[in-house]
């Protein structure tokens, strides 16, 4: 008995670090992320790299639009100090000035600031969040009634359809961005919510992923609803929506992940900056001949919270929609 | 039943805000699109706005609306998109390759007819660069004008320098090579440099550079043979690779960032970058050291490649747009104005006389270098326009990648470092890779030529 005790413990703790390494594994690019968009430009391309922001000296900067200059102390003279600024504008230049001027600093949290003023990210927040939201909404309308429709119902060609639109999860989605967009622009839809929203609304992976659950339901249940005299209609509302809350909730997820993230689509179908959603605003950071990666680390960190956050509120439900839609 | 009328009314107004689109212009206003790649709220794309709405204020009765696509392969994706649709813009950038191809669609406004007098053209063709002027040129007519133009420049790290004496940056090949090997160490004795000379990266741009210094040419004059694969080219790629695996004087990036190799420099880990003129620009405030910019070094002929972007006015703006997007790039273009984008983005000048003006004469004042830099643009070089090569340079842009990585120069190089081979016969086996690569690319591009 004890050393089955013995055993079992030993097995938990193998079970554990592995899953804490396997953890820490996916955790570490988030905690990159949030550590250089804290540190200075510098710094951030530094080899070897630093896991923790080193403390550096600075001093405001009177003659150019950067904050600070960073120095160098190179002698303490009493209550002064003789710097030399190694990075900006006035590189290589020596100053003296008291101590009480020198600022140390290992955190640079400015640069959260800097990111969310070089853009409009409050307009591309508005925008990503109601285009986030309308193609949840109206992509788990669209996913139920195909999904109920494949699932359930009896019509012609029924099989032939269903392998078709799931024959289009193979099409790369950059093949279709031209021919979309003249079908866009025929329509005069271009730089409009509707070219943001409507096409992002059908989602062929949710619908596959809500007919693969809805078939798991017993056929008895419907039967009784059609005796009962329930149309389709209400059978989809009082039976298959509070069954499949979990599969919903799951492909509402997925489609809001998706679109949240979306970038290329975006930026093809709008031209004005007040169209913009916030991946295209993280473009901002990436230029013509170099990026600046402290600020777009920043942009990147404070444009993933609503995610996490919406993530950690309906992780339970989302790993259960998961397992369920496998079961028979 | 007040469930109901919610939702019927919350989905009434999202329909509605759909129909919401940007910020609308007063309609008295004669609007001309002008399509760009920069991001809008990028430094650059906020220094053109900024010209832009200079523009707009001292002419009120026309407006410039600016839209960027945030990269070069969107704009060229939805110009093509957005021609094929019939909406496309008034105005846009493009290159030259992209011109030709709308040239060849009859999609284009012939400037040359736009000038209100033959000697405002004539003066044009004195004023304009050369080579820019040579790009902007199709069958001996005006399609385009210069706007974001850059060569490249050899950026050096003036500690490094003057700490090992060297007084100034190469100037040739040969130069380079000694430079390189004096500037490259092994500070922690492990018996690999830890410290480069240079660090570059599989770069196309830097290839057509090397190739036309050595007399090479990279199509023939109609565009149906390649030439970049004859003895020339070889030589220039041997070149490329020997900063590596004959010199060890060079690191080499292949793929991923394209700008990893600009990190490498200001981060201090090698003494020179072959970069565009606009790197600095994004490399000043990641620079822990002075910053030394010059012309790269030559050969056998002074030759550098003009990169960058031509604009170009679409035939089916109505005669107002036209006018109005006409008189915005001749101001663009003017000597002052000119000056001040070079001044605010370390872009060229696209006018030799905008060197002359007090905003670009302050600059030389400031920093000598800047001049030597400009002055390239004397023997100044286009990629060419055909069709062929704009779909084709892919192909030898995979090349390069490949030659980098190629197996059999990696075995060569370690039998070389052995001693098995002598330093003959592993140039040769750099050569035959070298040559067996551009052929390849030469091979693959002939589709593009029949």
């Amino acid at each position: 008995m004890e050393l089955f005790n013995v055993k079992r413990s030993i097995s938990k703790i193998i079970t554990y670090l592995v899953l804490g390494v396997g953890g820490m594994i996916m955790i570490f690019p988030f905690y990159w992320m949030a550590m250089s968009s804290l540190k200075s430009p510098d710094e951030i391309i530094k080899f070897p790299p630093t896991l923790i922001p080193e403390a550096k000296y600075y001093i405001e900067n009177e003659s150019s639009d950067e904050d600070m200059e960073r120095v160098e102390i190179i002698q303490e003279i009493g209550d002064k100090v003789k710097v030399k600024i190694i990075r900006g504008l006035d590189i290589g230049k020596v100053i003296t000035l008291p101590k009480e001027k020198l600022i140390k600093k290992r955190f640079i949290f400015e640069n959260y600031l800097r990111a969310w003023l070089a853009a409009p990210f409050d307009r591309y927040f508005l925008n990503n969040m109601f285009m986030a939201s309308s193609v949840t909404f109206l992509g788990i309308i669209t996913s139920l009634l195909a999904g109920f429709a494949f699932a359930k119902m009896n019509f012609p060609f029924k099989k032939s359809l269903f392998m078709i639109l799931i024959a289009t999860l193979m099409i790369p989605g950059q093949m279709l961005l031209i021919p979309n967009y003249i079908i866009l622009a025929k329509m005069r839809w271009i730089n409009t919510y509707y070219a943001l929203i409507i096409p992002l609304s059908v989602q062929i992976f949710s619908i596959y992923f809500l007919t693969q659950f809805i078939e798991t339901l017993p056929q008895d249940i419907f039967d009784a609803a059609a005796i009962d005299g329930c149309t389709p209609l209400q059978v989809l509302k009082e039976i298959i929506i509070p069954l499949s809350r979990t599969v919903i909730l799951t492909t509402g997820l997925i489609a809001f992940i998706g679109s949240w993230n979306a970038l290329l689509w975006p930026l093809i179908v709008t031209n004005s900056p007040e169209m913009r959603t916030l991946q295209v605003g993280l473009a901002v950071f990436r230029q013509e001949s170099g990026t600046d990666w402290e600020l777009l680390t920043a942009a990147a960190t404070f444009s993933l919270a609503p995610l996490i956050l919406m993530f950690f509120f309906v992780q339970k439900h989302y790993i259960e929609g998961i397992a369920r839609s496998g079961l028979k | 039943m007040f469930r109901k009328i919610s939702l019927f009314i919350i989905t009434l107004l999202l329909f509605h805000s759909c129909m919401l689109k940007g910020k609308e212009v007063p309609k008295d206003k004669v609007i001309v699109r002008f399509w760009h790649p920069f991001s809008a709220d990028s430094s650059l794309g906020k220094t053109l706005l900024g010209l832009i709405a200079e523009f707009n204020k001292k002419h009120p009765e026309w407006s410039i609306k600016a839209e960027g696509m945030g990269s070069y392969s969107v704009l060229k994706q939805k110009l093509i998109a957005s021609i094929i649709a019939g909406n496309q813009p008034e105005m846009s950038l493009a290159y030259e390759a992209w011109i030709a191809k709308f040239y060849k669609a009859d999609k284009l406004v012939h400037m040359d007819e736009m000038f209100s007098s033959t000697q405002e053209w004539e003066h044009l063709k004195r004023d304009l660069f050369k080579a820019f002027l040579a790009s902007c040129m199709i069958d001996n007519k005006l399609i385009s004008m210069p706007f974001n133009k850059s060569v490249p420049v050899l950026y050096y790290n003036k500690n490094i320098f003057s700490k090992n004496s060297i007084k100034r940056p190469p100037r040739t090949w040969e130069e380079f090579i000694r430079i390189s090997k004096q500037l490259t160490k092994d500070n922690n004795n492990d018996g690999k440099p830890d410290f480069w000379g240079i660090i570059s990266r599989a770069n196309l741009t830097d290839f057509l550079n090397f190739l036309k210094q050595n007399k090479g040419e990279i199509l023939d004059k109609k565009g149906e043979n390649t030439l970049f694969n004859k003895k020339e080219g070889v030589q220039a790629l041997k070149f490329f690779l020997s900063w590596k695996y004959i010199h060890s004087i060079a690191d080499f990036y292949s793929g991923g960032n394209p700008y990893s190799y600009q990190n490498d420099f200001t981060a201090g880990r090698c003494a020179m970058i072959i970069g565009t003129c606009v790197s600095r620009f994004f490399m000043q405030k990641k620079l822990t050291f002075p910053l030394g910019t010059a012309p790269i070094f030559m050969h056998k002929k002074k030759a550098v490649l003009v990169y960058g972007t031509n604009i170009v006015l679409f035939n089916k703006a109505t005669a107002l747009q036209r006018k109005a997007g006409w008189e915005f790039i001749k101001w663009f273009t003017s000597p002052e104005i000119t000056a001040l984008w070079s001044k605010k983005t370390s872009y060229m000048p696209v006018r030799k006389s905008a060197l002359k003006t007090k905003i670009l004469q302050d600059e030389f004042r400031k920093d000598p270098e800047l001049r030597s830099s400009i002055m390239q643009l004397e023997y100044a070089f286009l990629e060419p326009a055909f069709d062929s090569w704009a779909f084709g340079r892919e192909y030898l842009s995979e090349a390069i990648d490949n030659v980098l990585i190629d197996t059999d120069i990696e075995s060569a190089y370690d039998e070389f470092s052995n001693k098995k081979i002598t330093l003959d016969q592993f140039e040769k086996i750099i050569e035959e890779r070298a040559s067996f690569h551009l052929n390849k690319a030469a091979n693959k591009m002939k589709k593009w030529m029949l």
